[in-house]
């Protein structure tokens, strides 16, 4: 075979591996020394996911940009990069299962499942691409946190250590190092690496983990924000607009390489007193903040529902009232003398607050721009006025130049905003990960407070928002919310629904990362992508049926997997329905 | 500029290492020969915009590697191409030998049953020739009558010989043209959903065989 390859030669892999890529540096990351084919595939993965995940022209300098730094990256020659281009265009994109099928078959990759990814610039479309590539290799998101956790220890370690290697040399002995290299690194020196590892034992070798960069200590404070204070040490410096009080609280004590920011909707005595009492058991990331925003007007509110909740409307009335909002007949609905009597109660605190979220929303989405956090993706989560504080943000930050890559994901409980898709269509440009619309269609509250606006029967918090857009994920969490109040009591409960990690389910994770060997994990992955295959198709029957019923999510709160741990419910083979959908424009045509 | 563009044909080149696809592309998008080509790297796009009466089309044509460690790779390209261009060399019998096998990876992976095929002889301007024209038209022909009895007039095989050493413009020209040309025939021949679409519709009037 090889005669009649003519010169072209055919390189057998140990040639492969002592390329000069491989030897270049000590310390060069295994995903290099991938037979290149598998590099080939490797990148080609990336490019088709990009153009999956970021179709949008205005997108297309991220995509170019990208996969030339990871071509490069990875060493291969210049010439594959029309094709590169090409795929991350979207064009042949039609499978990934050849790519995904190659490199799960690949000698080293089977060994040790281990695989970073590495960024210069960690960007919310960094880090989702990296989770979509990450899910199509099959490796278990949480093995990714793991990775990105000791890449941060490595980083602490390192920073005022310099070293001449700008690129890093990370796990660099029983790894497979697969690297995503983005070059339009605002931070330049900024390396971030990620791994998703397959086992717990990952942790320990990253102490033998080297991160080099030019500037270690630059890389730091752009890292986590500006002289490393980022968040908390954001104060208001004088009254802006409106605003009386906007300050971020620390929810738990740590650093990750992506944060959280809760926003609580409103205040009550007693348990709920704080803007953190909500979100004690959240643990998204080990770097959680809350925005504690206007507490005088959330505090007036919260009285405000709990003397009508508690006194004005008796339970009986409530139950109907639920289910007439559930019914659907909204516009026929005759809201009872009794409640109406008293509506004043709500109506004033609750106008103010909602004038105060859209401001608040404003100042958050400058403070995001301003990147106080640092360079790292933001998720942030809400419940119903919060949610309002997160909508404004969002629309705010749509406006703005260079706010592309700062979200990766939004969770919007019980939102009081309008809930037409055209006005959510903006948020897409903002928004890299998904956008979580959760909604409860007997929440009558909500529909009271709306009775008299002209959106009254277009309320995202309280049906789905239709915006066709991958990004997009409704929720309906009627059979867990009851009323509006739920929200805040139930917010556990709604976490776990929503997909955003709690401190239990830590907890278990932890457990079985340590008891299991790599071997059991293994077979626990493949029967988690098993698994996670079926509630694909669990997900889209209840998205198809949701019209129906409201217990058609009952399941989906007890699954443990949901919307945001499994971050792309189109399986891979989506191009299916791509090919179909071409095919149809093309029998429209003649 | 895309707005005038009517379709975009996916058009894919595939046969053993060094047979020539590369050069054939780059005679065909750029109009020279590179002696020295190094061998593809896993695949190899490239974007050409042809005209047939003032009717744009886009033809996105993908060049494979033949190498045999990138052969695991192709699988992935075939899906949604309605052009496939099998090209060997004339100088070396295997590589015509092995077109058996090129059509059957095309038959396992190839998504639409009506893929257009042309094939391609390649460098008749060396002299230590070992596969003479009349095979090549041989093999052609059987397999286009093999696909109409199958497939009734599905696809056919259209031999094309070229030097792409020594030519000009026209040879890769020819061959891509000969290719858009059978898509065209075969909308002609009645087939409705091989998406090929108007483009193709438009330019019948003007194309016949």
């Amino acid at each position: 075979m090889a005669a009649e390859e003519k010169g072209e030669g055919c390189a057998p892999k140990q040639q492969e591996e002592a390329e000069p890529g491989g030897q270049r540096e000590p310390g060069a990351l295994r995903g290099r020394q991938l037979p290149e084919a598998g590099r080939f595939a490797y990148a080609a993965l990336c490019g088709i996911s990009l153009a999956w995940l970021f179709p949008e022209n205005e997108q297309s300098s991220f995509r170019t940009e990208f996969i030339k730094g990871f071509v490069k990256w990875l060493d291969l020659p210049d010439a594959v990069l029309p094709a590169m281009t090409a795929f991350a265009d979207g064009l042949g994109g039609e499978g990934t299962e050849t790519f995904t099928e190659i490199l799960l078959k690949d000698p080293i990759l089977k060994e040790n499942p281990l695989l970073i990814t590495q960024v210069r610039s960690y960007d919310a479309r960094a880090r989702v691409l990296i989770c979509r590539v990450s899910w199509l290799l099959r490796i278990p998101l949480e093995d990714l946190e793991v990775l990105e956790e000791s890449l941060l220890e490595s980083l602490k370690e390192q920073k005022e250590e310099e070293s001449e290697n700008a690129c890093l040399g990370f796990l660099r002995d029983n790894s497979l190092v697969i690297s995503l290299a983005a070059c339009s690194g605002l931070t330049g020196g900024l390396a971030a690496p990620l791994v998703a590892a397959g086992a717990a034992t990952i942790i320990g070798s990253a102490g033998a983990a080297a991160l080099g960069s030019t500037a270690g200590i630059a890389v730091m404070a752009s890292l986590f924000g500006a002289a490393g204070a980022g968040l908390t040490g954001y104060k208001m410096k004088k009254r802006v607009g409106a605003i009386e009080e906007f300050e971020f609280l620390p929810l738990t004590e740590g650093k990750q390489l992506h944060i959280t920011i809760a926003i609580t909707g409103w205040l009550c005595t007693g348990k709920y007193g704080s803007f953190t009492a909500p979100w004690s058991s959240m643990l998204h990331s080990s770097e959680q903040y809350c925005l504690a925003w206007e507490s005088k007007y959330l505090m007036e509110l919260g009285n405000a529902l709990d003397s009508l909740l508690n006194g004005f409307v008796n339970m009986m009335a409530q139950e109907a009232l639920k289910f007439t909002v559930l019914s659907g007949i909204v516009t026929a609905l005759t809201w009872p003398a009794s409640l109406l009597t008293v509506a004043s109660v709500i109506d004033n605190p609750w106008g103010v607050c909602l004038h105060r979220s859209a401001e608040v929303g404003k100042h958050l989405a400058h403070i995001l721009l301003s990147r106080q956090q640092g360079q790292r993706p933001v998720t942030l989560i809400g419940f119903s006025l919060g949610a309002r504080v997160i909508y404004f943000c969002l629309q705010e930050m749509a406006q703005e130049k260079d706010s592309q890559g700062i979200i990766e994901d939004v969770v919007l409980l019980g939102a009081p905003v309008e809930g037409e898709a055209k006005h959510w269509r903006a948020l897409t440009r903002v928004v890299s990960g998904r956008i979580i619309n959760g909604f409860c269609r007997g929440d009558w509250l909500l529909s009271f407070v709306y009775r008299t606006s002209s959106v009254q029967l277009n309320v995202a918090g309280l049906q789905p928002v239709d915006l066709d857009d991958r990004r997009m994920v409704n929720m309906d969490l009627s059979s867990v919310v009851n009323g509006h109040l739920d929200y805040m009591k139930q917010m556990d409960t709604i976490l776990k629904a929503v997909g955003i990690k709690t401190k239990e389910c830590q907890l278990e994770e932890r457990g079985s990362g340590s008891l299991f060997s790599p071997q059991a994990r293994k077979s626990q992955r493949a029967a988690g992508s098993e698994a996670r295959g079926e509630e694909n198709t669990r997900k889209e029957e209840a998205e198809a049926g949701s019209e129906a019923l409201p217990a058609g999510c009952a399941h989906r709160q007890n699954s443990s997997s949901s919307a945001l741990r499994e971050p792309f419910p189109p399986c891979p083979d989506c191009s299916h329905s791509t090919d179909s959908k071409d095919q149809a424009v093309g029998k429209g045509a003649n | 500029m895309d707005e005038d563009v009517l379709t975009t044909l996916k058009i894919l080149i595939i046969g053993e290492s060094g047979v020539g696809k590369s050069s054939l592309l780059l005679r065909f998008t750029d109009d020279t020969f590179d002696p020295e080509l190094a061998a593809t790297i896993g695949v190899d796009f490239k974007v050409k915009t042809i005209s047939v009466d003032g009717n744009k089309a886009k033809l996105a044509i993908w060049d494979t590697a033949g190498q045999e460690r990138f052969r695991t790779l192709t699988p992935s390209y075939y899906r949604g191409a309605q052009g496939v261009i099998l090209v060997y060399d004339v100088t070396r019998r295997d590589t015509f030998v092995k077109l058996d096998n090129w059509l059957n990876e095309l038959e396992t992976y190839c998504t639409r049953n009506d893929i257009v095929q042309m094939l391609v002889g390649n460098k008749i301007d060396k002299e230590n020739r070992e596969v003479d024209r009349n095979e090549g038209l041989k093999f052609a022909r059987k397999h286009s009558m093999l696909f109409i009895g199958m497939l009734q007039i599905l696809a056919e095989i259209f031999l094309e010989f070229c030097c792409i050493r020594k030519s000009t413009t026209s040879v890769g020209l020819r061959v891509f043209m000969g290719t858009v040309q059978l898509m065209v025939f075969l909308t002609c021949a009645g087939h409705k959903d091989n998406g090929c679409s108007s483009f193709l519709k438009l330019c019948l009037s003007r194309y016949l065989f």
